[in-house]
């Protein structure tokens, strides 16, 4: 499948820049998210972070979403190898292992809503904003990856309709930035939301 | 013929790469989570080793699986200015805010 590059002024294809120009502007936005909440995560001092986090849960997820970044580099390296089994299997290995991430985290939402009634502006009844940054950017780098899912879905079944070219592995390669990007983000958040209150 | 060739071979090479560096992000996160399990470090060791575990995790991903060591370079200055951007301005509202967490701990003097 690979091959067949547009020229363009820049000798970049037009789709790639425009996905690098997004993750650039995607930084910005994660960038503040993450600010917010760790300055909000201050003020807030009647709550006891380390009873809400459960670790494991949360190692867990940034294991599979490591896996899934290497099942995503795999599916793009088939997709230039022109190898359309390889590459399906990949985007398949891919999409499973963001579901997983995805379930952990309705798993870990759920848990604190109505386990230990951390709400969005709450925590146990008392007022509380540590929650509203919290879901906002968990939340947020959530939604960044189950639209990352519906997008290797649709380049999975794409590639069953006998439509898929060559040109098309370039495709491929611009979600696969994205799936990267969305893991690189998490790499981030990890520590600086989750570990950081344990040392 | 020739380029198809090439393409294979490079792509060959690049399959056992991503497993090598799939490895490095693995053991690098396994760091992470055991030095918080033991906690046998001070604050600042745990906190300078997360940030270094980090950073090699970010770069890791970015110049190796978002394909950035073989791209043409504005690609990578594209993004970089992307995260300065993003950089300073986590830094100014830190900054900012640090008076006003300040404000909040210390009681108001009386008159």
């Amino acid at each position: 499948m690979s091959g067949h590059a547009v020229q363009t002024s820049t000798g970049i294809p037009n789709k790639k820049l425009a996905m690098w120009a997004f993750l650039a502007s995607d930084c910005m936005f994660f960038g503040t998210l993450i600010s917010t909440h760790l300055i909000y995560r201050k003020i807030a001092d009647n709550i006891n972070i380390r009873e809400i986090f459960d670790i494991e849960l949360t190692s867990f997820s940034t294991f599979i979403l490591l896996g899934s970044s290497l099942f995503m580099a795999l599916a793009v390296s088939a997709a230039h190898k022109s190898s359309m089994q390889s590459m399906r299997k990949m985007l398949a290995g891919t999409i499973f292992f963001g579901l997983i991430f995805l379930a952990c985290q309705v798993y870990e939402f759920y848990h604190f809503a109505v386990g230990l009634e951390l709400t969005l502006s709450t925590f146990r009844g008392d007022y509380n904003l540590f929650g509203t940054t919290f879901y906002v950017l968990t939340g947020t780098h959530g939604v960044h990856v189950a639209l990352g899912v519906f997008w290797l879905i649709s380049w999975l079944i794409y590639s069953y309709t006998g439509k898929m070219k060559p040109e098309n592995a370039e495709d491929v390669e611009v979600a696969g930035l994205y799936w990267h990007f969305v893991d690189v983000v998490w790499i981030i958040i990890f520590p600086v939301v989750y570990l950081i209150e344990y040392i | 013929m020739s380029n198809n060739k090439n393409i294979l071979s490079a792509e060959s090479k690049k399959f056992f790469l991503f497993f090598y560096v799939s490895l490095l992000l693995v053991a690098v996160t396994g760091v992470e989570v055991v030095i918080i399990y033991i906690r046998t470090f001070s604050s600042t060791s745990l906190f300078v080793v997360l940030a270094v575990a980090s950073i090699i995790k970010f770069l890791a991903v970015i110049w190796w699986f978002m394909h950035l060591k073989w791209d043409k370079a504005f690609n990578t200055l594209m993004f970089i200015s992307g995260l300065i951007v993003a950089g300073a301005t986590f830094t100014a509202l830190q900054f900012i805010m640090i008076d006003h967490t300040k404000f909040k701990e210390e009681p108001a003097q009386e008159k």
